[in-house]
């Protein structure tokens, strides 16, 4: 009796820690997050409740929508640019290619770096002074097409999304090959009996074989885009305005910058549930499928 | 007979397109951090007129005045602190809790629970922390930063490590049970032990997740002398702003710990981040 009691005595002690740690600093913080989403507060008066007043103001907020439809640019591009990429070189890698641990090691190599140094290196590639894409442009002849990438309208947002599809694509690759190797090599083997072509073998055998793999690629791409802070806060501060901005960084001025908390959490729900719905809606698709 | 050696110079012409492609794919994702190493070794003018090529002479006094200047080196003693200090509470906290879970008291609830916190952005917690640390009087206080990396990490981490444990057979637990080890005896002689991998990975990952935030230390640091090294780097832009080689030698001594670590511990980073991933 005596041994059972320390038993579950030592459990509770056990799991104590990391129950507290959480709770309070993940969980209880969320659910207020929540709860100050409905109300009106600058962090220092007191908070006043006011219901839907925020949604209702953000919804006719113009910013915001800006905000909005450039975070879902974002997706999209890094959607048929991330995902496609890390197919093609995963697929390269893994037939038998020498040195396949070097390239995956180099592929990788930008994945480990702060965000924040990443932002700054390019801020650099775009310089209009010593910026390396200038000096190429004009190395190979094509002085029309220099610019000034982080002030022309035209280029400015797709120049700060662009370091963010490059860091990232070695992550997909590296997911595509492991997924690419967790294939039985026996169906491989027999899709060449039949005289399946490498075209058709790809088409066939692997896409749906790895088809989970694609979809949590998919998700990361997607809760990837939606907290998207780093490289547009170093390289435009989200400007000017918030052309530049996503909502990860909206949220940020609008609480920080600002100081309206209320609406900063507004924000973020709004994050939370856009990513919910997404992934949720992927969810439902998968499962349709496997059930099919 | 033809038609075979025609096969194999196709062959032949896409491997040659493959390892091209594969090689240019390289260059693309390497020379950007070779171009800043060596421009990180110029001065402005050298970096304006010989952009591609070598430093004549190189400048190493850059990493001196970058390590001097912008705070940089008191970042980076502040930022290995609140990293070291992260994963060693990290990992002690999850094992325990991991430990119960998976071999003592395995409770669906309590798992669930913890593993929501994979699906909470960062950004739901900014507001509320810096509230909560105002509360606890820990505003400005590299104590805070520790204390949220170690919460926000805490989900991938019993993720991780209950995947570990659950590899490692009862038997052990028992017999050890039967010598008349209690919990504590067994966690510390047997599951810690056999746990290295897995608590190497979450080490590896937790330190990368540190090293690399900016936001969390946005919000919760403003006095310059705490500042991380993430904070620092970023503000070298606006201290640095035509001295192009010591904000390339700023660059470089920030990302100089993590590539060391990528490189020894590559196993343990890609596992980790593609568990991470995989995780959703």
């Amino acid at each position: 009796m005596k041994r059972k009691i320390s038993r579950l005595g030592l459990s509770i002690l056990f799991l104590a820690p990391v129950i507290f740690v959480y709770s309070i600093f993940i969980f209880l913080p969320m659910l207020s997050s929540l709860y100050y989403s409905f109300t009106e507060w600058n962090g220092v008066t007191d908070t006043a409740f006011v219901g839907l007043k925020n949604y209702k103001s953000l919804l006719a907020d113009s910013d915001y929508w800006v905000v909005f439809f450039n975070t879902i640019k974002l997706v999209i591009i890094t959607l048929v640019v991330q995902i496609p990429m890390g197919l093609i070189i995963a697929f390269l890698l893994y037939s038998k290619t020498r040195g396949m641990k070097i390239f995956r090691t180099i592929y990788f190599l930008p994945v480990v770096i702060a965000p924040v140094a990443i932002a700054l290196m390019f801020s650099l590639f775009y310089n209009s002074e010593i910026g390396i894409f200038n000096i190429i442009l004009e190395a190979v002849g094509l002085d029309m097409l220099k610019k000034n990438w982080l002030s022309d309208t035209h280029t400015l947002l797709y120049a700060v999304m662009a370091p963010q599809v490059w860091q990232y694509i070695g992550l997909y690759v590296t997911i595509f090959l492991g997924a690419l190797q967790s294939i039985p090599e026996e169906l491989m083997e027999s899709a060449q009996i039949d005289g399946a072509n490498k075209y058709k073998t790809f088409l066939h055998i692997i896409l749906p074989q790895i088809s989970s793999f694609t979809s949590i690629c998919t998700v990361l791409c997607i809760t990837g885009s939606l907290k998207a802070f780093d490289h547009s806060w170093i390289m435009t501060g989200g400007g000017p305005g918030v052309r530049s901005a996503y909502l990860g960084v909206y949220m940020y001025k609008t609480a920080f910058v600002n100081s309206d908390f209320g609406m900063g959490s507004t924000i973020t729900i709004t994050i939370i549930t856009v990513s919910l719905i997404i992934t949720g809606i992927l969810n439902m698709i998968t499962t349709m499928k496997s059930n099919n | 007979m033809r038609r075979f050696v025609k096969k194999t110079f196709v062959e032949k012409i896409n491997l040659i397109v493959k390892y091209l492609f594969l090689i240019i794919v390289a260059i693309v994702s390497l020379y950007p951090f070779i171009w800043v190493v060596t421009s990180s070794l110029k001065n402005n003018n050298e970096i304006y007129r010989n952009s591609f090529g070598l430093p004549k002479v190189a400048l190493w006094d850059n990493y001196v005045e970058a390590w001097k200047g912008a705070h940089v080196g008191t970042s980076f003693f502040n930022s290995l602190f609140v990293c070291l200090a992260t994963i060693t509470i990290l990992i002690i906290v999850t094992a325990m809790g991991s430990y119960i879970l998976t071999r003592v008291y395995k409770n669906a609830f309590l798992s669930t629970y913890l593993s929501l916190g994979i699906m909470i952005p960062i950004h739901a917690l900014l507001i509320p922390s810096v509230l909560l640390f105002k509360f606890l009087h820990l505003q400005d206080n590299l104590v805070s930063l520790v204390i949220v990396y170690v919460a926000t990490n805490i989900s991938f981490s019993m993720f991780i490590m209950k995947g570990f444990l659950e590899g490692i057979p009862k038997e052990l637990d028992e017999a050890a049970t039967i010598d008349g080890s209690n919990l504590v005896g067994i966690f510390f002689k047997i599951i810690f032990p056999i746990a290295k991998p897995g608590i190497a990975t979450v080490a590896t990952l937790a330190f990368l997740n540190c090293w690399n935030d900016l936001l969390l230390g946005l919000v919760l640091i403003s006095d310059p002398a705490k500042k991380t090294l993430s904070m620092s780097i970023s503000a070298l832009k606006g201290s640095y702003v035509t001295q192009y080689g010591l904000l390339c030698a700023g660059f470089i001594i920030s990302i100089i710990p993590v590539v060391i670590m990528y490189l020894l511990l590559q196993k343990q980073v890609v596992q980790g981040m593609t568990a991470g991933a995989v995780k959703g």
